[in-house]
C-alpha cells in the first residue's frame, strides 16, 4: 500500500518570499562586501605606493629628479598593484630635498565600487588616500651644506 | 525550508564581514608598522650627534633628540584612522627601537563590542651605520623608555 503525498504547490507559494528576500540579501551584502574589500585592497595600494615614493624621495641624488623619480615609484608600485597609474594623484609637501628637512607625499587613489572577475574593477567611487613622511637623512652623502637639525 | 535561505545568506554575508575586518586589522597592523620604521628611521638619522660627527667623527646617538624626532615623526605621519596609544624608545649604542601599540576600527561592526575595536601592536628597529650592507643586532638592547610626546 502506498502513502499517499499530501504535499501540494501552496507552501511553495507561501515560502517564495523568503527565497526572494534571501537573493537581495544576497546581492546586497555581496556588493557591500565587495565594495569593502576595494576600500582595503586600494589602502594597501596607495600606502606602499606612498612608501616607496618618500623613500625613494629622500635617497634621490639630485634634487631636481626627486619629484620625478618618486613619481615613476608611485606608478612602478600602482601597476605592481593591477592598477591604473593615471588615475593616482600624487602630492609632495614638505621642505624639499635638503639635510633634514621633512618630506610627505600623499597619495590618492579612486575606490572601485566592485572587483568583478575577469572584468577587474568597475567604476570609481571615493577617493583611498594615504600620505607618509620622512627625514631627509642629514649626514648623507650627495647634498650640499652640513647637518643642521632643530 | 524556504525561510532558512535568507538566514543561510545572512550567515554567509556575516562571515564575510569578519574576513574584511580580519583585513581590516592586518592593515592597521601593516600600517602601524609603517609609522614606527619612519619614526626610528628619523629618529636615528636625526639623533645622531652633530657634534661627535663633526669633530671627532664619531657616530654617537643622543636620546633626548632621538626622542624628539621619533614624537615629531609620528605626528608627521597620515594615519587617519589609527590612534596611536603608546610608544616606548630603546636606544642601544648605535641602534634605535621603537616600539608602539594603537587602535583602528573596522569596517563592520564599529558598534560591536569586541569586534569594531581593533588593538595593534609593532615594533622597528633602525640603526646608524658608515655605508651600506648589514650590522649585527645587539645581544641585548636597553630598557625601553615610554615616550611622553
Amino acid at each position: 500500500m502506498k502513502a499517499r503525498r499530501q504535499r501540494g504547490e501552496e507552501g511553495f507559494v507561501a515560502g517564495f518570499e523568503g527565497f526572494l528576500f534571501g537573493m537581495l540579501l544576497f546581492v546586497a551584502g555581496t556588493l557591500l562586501v565587495s565594495y569593502a574589500w576595494g576600500v582595503v585592497d586600494t589602502s594597501s595600494a596607495t600606502a606602499q605606493a606612498a612608501r616607496d615614493a618618500v623613500r625613494t624621495y629622500v635617497e634621490a641624488v639630485n634634487p631636481s629628479q626627486a619629484v620625478s623619480q618618486a613619481q615613476s615609484a608611485v606608478e612602478a608600485t600602482l601597476a605592481g598593484w593591477g592598477r591604473n597609474p593615471r588615475l593616482a594623484k600624487v602630492v609632495f609637501s614638505g621642505g624639499g630635498l635638503r639635510r633634514c628637512a621633512r618630506v610627505t607625499v600623499t597619495v590618492s587613489y579612486p575606490s572601485p565600487v566592485i572587483v568583478l572577475p575577469f572584468v577587474g574593477d568597475v567604476g570609481s567611487a571615493s577617493a583611498v588616500t594615504s600620505s607618509q613622511s620622512q627625514l631627509v637623512d642629514p649626514y648623507r652623502s650627495g647634498l650640499p651644506g652640513q647637518a643642521n637639525c632643530p | 525550508m524556504l525561510a532558512l535561505v535568507p538566514a543561510g545568506f545572512m550567515i554567509l554575508i556575516i562571515l564575510a564581514a569578519l574576513a574584511i575586518n580580519s583585513a581590516a586589522a592586518y592593515r592597521a597592523r601593516e600600517e602601524l608598522h609603517d609609522v614606527l620604521l619612519a619614526a626610528a628611521n628619523d629618529g636615528a638619522a636625526a639623533g645622531l650627534s652633530k657634534t661627535s660627527f663633526y669633530e671627532t667623527g664619531v657616530l654617537e646617538l643622543t636620546a633626548g633628540d632621538v626622542d624628539r624626532e621619533v614624537c615629531s615623526s609620528i605626528a608627521a605621519q597620515g594615519a587617519p584612522g589609527l590612534a596611536v596609544q603608546a610608544v616606548y624608545v630603546s636606544v642601544s649604542g648605535l641602534w634605535v627601537q621603537v616600539t608602539g601599540s594603537a587602535v583602528a576600527h573596522g569596517i563592520f561592526a564599529r558598534g560591536v563590542p569586541g569586534l569594531g575595536r581593533i588593538e595593534v601592536a609593532s615594533s622597528a628597529t633602525a640603526v646608524v651605520a658608515e655605508g651600506p650592507g648589514a650590522r649585527a643586532a645587539p645581544t641585548a638592547l636597553a630598557a625601553p623608555q615610554k615616550l611622553v610626546c
